[in-house]
């Protein structure tokens, strides 16, 4: 009986994801990564905010190599950057309000962007 | 394959399939095994000989401290649990040489072992076995994992013939 | 913050939390596979004379059942699937590799993973495997600066199968799908074939 369950079970399994494999386009391929991107992007924004430059340049990071097209990532390492340097976090649009903070210890990840 | 408290095989694959994509989901990668073996022979050899730190393949499991403090190692050890959970409750802990009808019991624990070796080498070549590379590599849609499994299964049925009297009747 | 899968590898789990939580994904693995019945050799050899179909109908049911899902949350943008770890392929290696395992697995009767699940319910012959299985390891590193070049050789990275027939996520999941029925399929047939045999 289990067993007839489980058999109707996979070919379910198998039902829905050929269903959407086939009736999902290459557009909806396309808006997954700049969802993907889009979460990343405010997740960098979140850390950077919190003066947190690590996390804050991986997620810009993951932004930029799951949507490479998208400018958004890049932004964000630039005002990482920018707050290390400075010391000053840019307003986020969030809060729209810029607070100082001590730049962090020169655990640079990004090398390029450098004072 | 009988009553004894056994689930189908659809039924233990769709269960294996969720846990295999939890797995990803949390830690990014899935079911592995052969890895926790490599780690323990590069550790069991570095604590007889330091110098095995140098060991040109070794080497980069003993990098970073000790070689058993890594995902893999530590989810093999859920694997013995669980599998000892399991066989317990469905009583079947019990000491045996499975082996074929009337066929020796040590060659079969020879065979085991010599098994065992040339397995070993082969998954470092192939970077996994049939959890690590053919399971966790077919769901992630590898290429890889295709090229092993067919060589690994190819080579058994090949070779199968080999083994007739070992197997013959186990039950 | 966002939740993007994978946790882990997106810095939403510490390793020590990761750790422990492989733990328990481990256990469940290994009582899933004890459940299923691969805790001992004795349903995994007749497998390799077509007389059972035990292991490739859980491998094809897991993959097509694991796939299923990464296809749906990565087209929902949950998963970032080049996140998610895939060994690399190294095309000469694996086919080697490939076939002395296949060798050793029909010697021994078990897998790394399997012999685990049997080492469990104390299945002698998957300690001794274990042991070689040690010993093996230990011979290859002896060995490896001898073949280092052939081990690393065809590297093709990571090469999922939308990078060798075109495409994106779609294709390669109905490939993988396609491919695991077909080949579940043929098994079938070559058992019914061997189970005729053994009437005549």
């Amino acid at each position: 009986m289990s067993k007839i369950i489980s058999v109707v079970g996979i070919v379910l399994i198998v039902a829905a994801g050929a269903l959407t494999a086939v009736s999902a386009s290459k557009e909806d391929v396309i808006k997954s990564k700049k969802a993907l991107c889009a979460k990343y992007t405010k997740n960098a924004e979140a850390a950077l905010a919190q003066k947190d430059f690590d996390k804050a340049t991986k997620f810009a990071k993951l932004a930029i190599k799951v949507d490479p097209e998208n400018k958004s990532g890049y932004k964000v390492l630039t005002k990482i950057a920018d707050a290390q340097c400075s010391g000053n976090v840019p307003a986020t649009n969030s809060t729209g309000a810029a607070t100082k903070a001590k730049p962090k210890a020169a655990a640079a990840q990004e090398e390029e962007l450098g004072c | 394959m009988n009553e004894k408290k056994y689930w189908s095989p659809v039924t233990a694959g769709i269960l294996l399939g969720i846990a295999l994509f939890i797995s990803f989901m949390v830690a990014g990668q899935g079911m592995g095994a052969s890895g926790a073996f490599a780690r323990s022979s590069a550790q069991i050899a570095y604590t007889v000989d330091p110098n095995f730190a140098q060991n040109a393949y070794a080497g980069k499991y003993l990098k970073h401290g000790n070689a058993l403090l890594n995902w893999t190692v530590i989810e093999v050890v859920g694997i013995f649990i669980g599998g000892f959970i399991s066989a317990l409750l469905a009583r079947r802990i019990k000491p045996e040489v499975t082996r074929g009808k009337g066929y020796s019991s040590g060659k079969r624990l020879f065979f085991a072992f010599l098994g065992g070796v040339i397995v070993a080498a082969a998954t470092r070549l192939t970077r996994g076995c049939t959890s690590g590379q053919a399971l966790d590599g077919a769901a992630t849609f590898s290429v890889g994992a295709w090229i092993f499994m067919l060589a690994a299964f190819g080579a058994g049925f090949f070779f199968a013939f080999l083994f007739k009297k070992q197997w013959k009747g186990v039950e | 913050m966002e939740t993007v899968f994978p946790l882990f590898t997106n810095g939403f789990l510490d390793n020590n939390l990761n750790l422990m939580l492989g733990l328990g994904i481990g256990i469940i693995f290994g009582f899933i596979l004890e459940r299923g019945g691969f805790g001992t050799s004795a349903h995994i050899a007749p497998v390799f004379y077509f007389r059972s179909l035990i292991v490739p109908k859980i491998m094809v049911t897991a993959i097509i059942t694991a796939s299923t899902l990464i296809l749906i949350g990565s087209l929902l943008g949950y998963i970032d699937f080049s996140q998610i770890f895939i060994p690399t392929t190294y095309l000469w290696a694996y086919l080697v590799g490939g076939i002395i395992f296949g060798l050793g697995m029909v010697m021994s009767g078990w897998c790394p993973g399997t012999a685990v699940v049997g080492i469990a319910s104390l299945k002698i012959d998957a300690i001794f495997f274990a042991l070689g299985l040690l010993v093996g390891m230990f011979f290859y590193f002896n060995i490896y600066e001898y073949i280092i070049d052939f081990a690393n050789s065809g590297n093709l990275g990571r090469f999922t199968i939308d990078k060798l027939v075109g495409g994106d996520i779609r294709i390669s999941y109905l490939v993988t799908v396609g491919v695991s029925l077909a080949l579940l399929l043929f098994v079938m047939t070559m058992k019914k074939v061997i189970d005729k045999k053994g009437e005549n």
